[in-house]
């Protein structure tokens, strides 16, 4: 019987977003299909905890939206941009609340944001970095404290797309070689697993009659995931004298003055009416079953999980290019299939987003056809029993490296 | 032999170094001297700016700011020692203006200059003291003994407009008929320059907004108008200087759309204003916003402007400013005006467009500068 081997994983925060979705199912699968037994560490508490615990001994280090936190000099020190005397500080400080976690030998940070973990861990841990963000999101998440460490402390790099591997190199001067790109990943029996509620159900909740079309959108309402754009592409369908046609996001909206932006748009945009904002939904996927097409609005998107979900439901959708991962899943799968699963618009272009979506509603057969690509594709490569081996394929490559006493 | 005015020596007196629509007035008349070979042209700026000093330095500069700069009377004053710091200071501004001419003319910027007369060197000139709305409404008061020595000392009354020349005349005595009021100068020369015939896919853009998250439309614009015309080259500004650690998401956006090395931020207001002064659009992106004094007072000197409904701007476009407003949202009808007006600027006319330029012509320093030049000339016969 092989000797379990455990390993640190690190998820930035334990909400129901993404990446620490994708770690959750990335756990489950190493702990029933490999030796790996996994230990997590959440930065910053959410509803997704109690899922991890469930998978292996999971800590939670902070509540702090930007772990770990700072006090009153730290604030100074860092004003001043005192990089080192910070970090300094905020290891002391940390040191009692970090020891359940600080003895692991082998750490797998989920993301950028993470890495400054590292700060409060040896300098032996073998260290993979699984990097889901793109440059505005890893901007935000690696402090200028933090860039160091992907060069003298991280041995090998995940990167969930290749648009993801290519910041990390032109970004950060990361060397290609110390990247595997391992596609993002779901797990199918959980999207499509028998929904609580229908098509139809969904449009009753809504007021909506039977006949209208919904356009979905997903994600946390900012800027990032382009809520500002959702609300224009509203207008354009309004403007183009499509009243049967109504937009559907589901997500957190952000309160306070962000919050209020979202609504004077929407207020003005003269499409209120077609705009629902359903926030936060326990169970996404039965409202993604209510999309007719999913408009992806996002300025970056490395590859969002709603893209691979809507997918396998066989929901066409449209992207702008240049926004990240699912322009390499829509044009992959369209070499794959032959035929279009999806479509890209240039970038920003509302009113070429609003003239495809139009296109795709108004053609059922082609829409079916679409979603249907898009579909194969997601349920060939994007489960999670395909990208985990390949995970563990990289853990196990790390560990043989350090036993021989070397890094990538 | 005909005495005028160009033949004295000039000494124009302002505040500070801002962007304050009186100081840019001292900065056409200093310009238009400056560019007179006959003028024997003097500058004093009195108190620390927050801008170039460049265009004052464009003459024979006497810089008084620098004087209350100085160190020793600072750290008296903060010793608490007023006396001796006053005394050390008034000291220094003598040794600073003592070259300034002892004849010819004083043009004094607005009220608040009066403070120069005690100290420049004892002579025979012609004060001219031009009045701006800022004086009316100085906070506080100019005291009254600066007042009396102001109504002595000036010969010759300019005002900003009307409203002020009626409260000079009302507040201090003056006679309006011995004022007359020539507005805030303005350059027409360099405003009609903007307006040269260019490349119909050339547009040099100025943008102004509040860019963090959805309440700025500055990128959306930026692809609307590349999708209106697709070879359009654009050369892009943003009017400001503050604020831009707020610029990540457009700068993201830019680059994106692969124009980001087309989009110039200033690092000072100078640049803004040089910019500006360029530019043949500016469009306000934000759905409302504070506009900033230099690009108000480049609106106000004809440069066209594009701003949603919503916009505090849009219920001056049309009345007092040539643009367009736009419904909010409506991306792609600000990009329309936008090239509209950057063609009509090309052809140089339009019905508004002709209106700014007869009330721009009635304050051109070209018209005005001469006009003074031989009004200061009697007064000093």
């Amino acid at each position: 019987m092989t000797r379990p081997t455990p390993v640190l994983f690190v998820s930035h925060e334990g909400s129901r977003t993404g990446a620490p979705f994708a770690l959750l199912h990335l756990v489950r699968w190493l702990a029933d299909n490999s030796s790996i037994e996994p230990h997590i560490a959440i930065l910053r508490d959410g509803p997704l905890t109690e899922m991890f615990a469930e998978v292996g001994p999971t800590t939670v280090l902070g509540t702090e939206v930007e772990w770990p936190g700072s006090n009153r000099s730290e604030r100074w020190l860092a004003e001043r941009q005192r990089r080192r005397p910070l970090v300094a500080l905020q290891v002391a400080r940390m040191r009692r609340t970090v020891a359940p976690v600080a003895a692991a030998h082998t750490v797998y940070l989920n993301s950028a944001a993470s890495v400054r973990l590292l700060h409060h861990l040896p300098a032996a841990t073998a260290t993979v970095a699984h990097v889901h963000e793109l440059r505005s999101a890893a901007t935000w998440a690696l402090r200028p404290a933090d860039r160091p460490l992907l060069h003298t402390r991280i041995d090998h790099f995940i990167a969930a797309a290749d648009c993801v591997a290519d910041n990390l190199v032109v970004q950060f001067d990361v060397p290609r070689r110390r990247i595997t790109r391992v596609y993002e990943f779901i797990d199918p029996t959980e999207v499509l697993a028998p929904p609580e509620r229908n098509r139809q159900a969904i449009r009753d909740e809504l007021g909506l009659p039977d006949s209208a079309f919904v356009v979905g959108g997903s994600g946390w309402a900012d800027w990032r995931k382009g809520i500002d754009l959702f609300t224009q592409l509203g207008r354009a369908m309004v403007d183009a004298g499509r009243s049967d046609v109504h937009l559907v996001w589901v997500g957190g909206l952000p309160g306070g003055a962000d919050g209020e932006q979202i609504r004077f748009d929407i207020e003005r945009s003269g499409a209120a009416a077609h705009i629902h904002l359903v926030g936060l939904q326990s169970r996404p996927h039965d409202w993604y079953r209510g999309f007719d097409v999913l408009a992806l609005t996002s300025r970056e998107d490395p590859y969002p999980l709603v893209g691979l979900e809507t997918s396998l439901l066989g929901i066409p959708m449209v992207c702008f290019d240049r926004s990240g991962g699912m322009v390499e899943l829509v044009r992959r799968s369209e070499e794959e299939a032959r035929g279009e699963s999806g479509m890209i618009v240039p970038y920003l272009d509302v009113e070429a987003m609003a003239a495809a979506v139009l296109t795709i509603l108004d053609d059922e057969p082609r829409r079916v056809a679409m979603g249907a690509r898009a579909a194969a594709t997601v349920e060939r490569d994007h489960r999670v029993d395909v990208a985990g081996p390949e995970v563990l394929d990289v853990i196990e490559r790390v560990l043989a490296r350090r036993s021989t006493g070397g890094r990538s | 032999m005909t005495t005028s005015g160009a033949d004295l020596p000039w000494t124009v007196v302002n505040l500070a170094a801002d962007d304050s629509p009186a100081t840019r007035s001292a900065t056409s008349l200093v310009t238009w001297l400056a560019e007179r070979s006959d003028v024997d042209l003097h500058t004093v700026l009195w108190l620390p700016g927050w801008t170039s000093t460049t265009p004052f330095e464009s003459a024979t500069f006497h810089d008084v700011a620098g004087d209350h700069r100085a160190r020793l009377p600072q750290l008296l004053r903060r010793m608490g020692a007023e006396r001796p710091a006053g005394i050390l200071t008034a000291r220094a501004v003598r040794s600073t203006l003592a070259t300034v001419p002892r004849s010819g003319v004083v043009y004094l910027n607005g009220a608040a200059c009066a403070v120069a007369l005690r100290y420049l060197p004892a002579g025979d000139r012609t004060v001219v003291t031009h009045l701006h709305a800022d004086d009316r409404q100085a906070d506080p008061p100019l005291p009254p003994e600066r007042v009396h020595q102001l109504v002595d000392a000036t010969d010759v009354w300019l005002a900003a407009d009307q409203t002020t020349l009626e409260w000079a005349a009302e507040a201090w005595g003056i006679d309006p008929a011995q004022a007359t009021v020539v507005g805030e100068l303005v350059d027409l020369a360099s405003w009609e320059a903007r307006n040269r015939p260019t490349d119909p896919d050339e547009l040099a853009l100025a943008l102004l907004g509040n860019t963090w998250f959805r309440s700025d439309h500055a990128a959306r614009l930026v692809q609307a108008l590349l999708a209106v015309r697709p070879t359009l080259a654009p050369e892009m500004v943003w009017a400001e200087v503050e604020q831009q650690d707020h610029l990540a998401p457009l700068l993201h956006d830019l680059r994106t759309l692969g124009v980001l090395e087309r989009l110039r931020i200033p690092t000072s207001h100078r640049e803004v204003a040089e910019r500006l002064a360029q530019a043949q659009v500016l469009a306000l992106t934000a759905p409302d916003d504070e506009v900033v004094w230099l690009a108000q007072e480049a609106v106000r000197q004809g440069l066209p402007v594009v701003c949603f409904e919503t916009h505090r701007t849009a219920r001056e476009v049309g009345r007092t400013i040539e643009g367009r407003v736009v419904p909010y949202l409506d991306v792609v009808a600000m990009a329309e005006a936008v090239m509209e007006l950057a063609d009509t600027a090309r052809l140089g006319h339009s019905a508004d467009r002709e209106a700014v330029r007869t009330d721009l012509a009635a304050r051109d320093v070209g018209a005005v500068g001469p006009w003074l030049l031989e009004r200061t000339a009697e007064g000093s016969r």
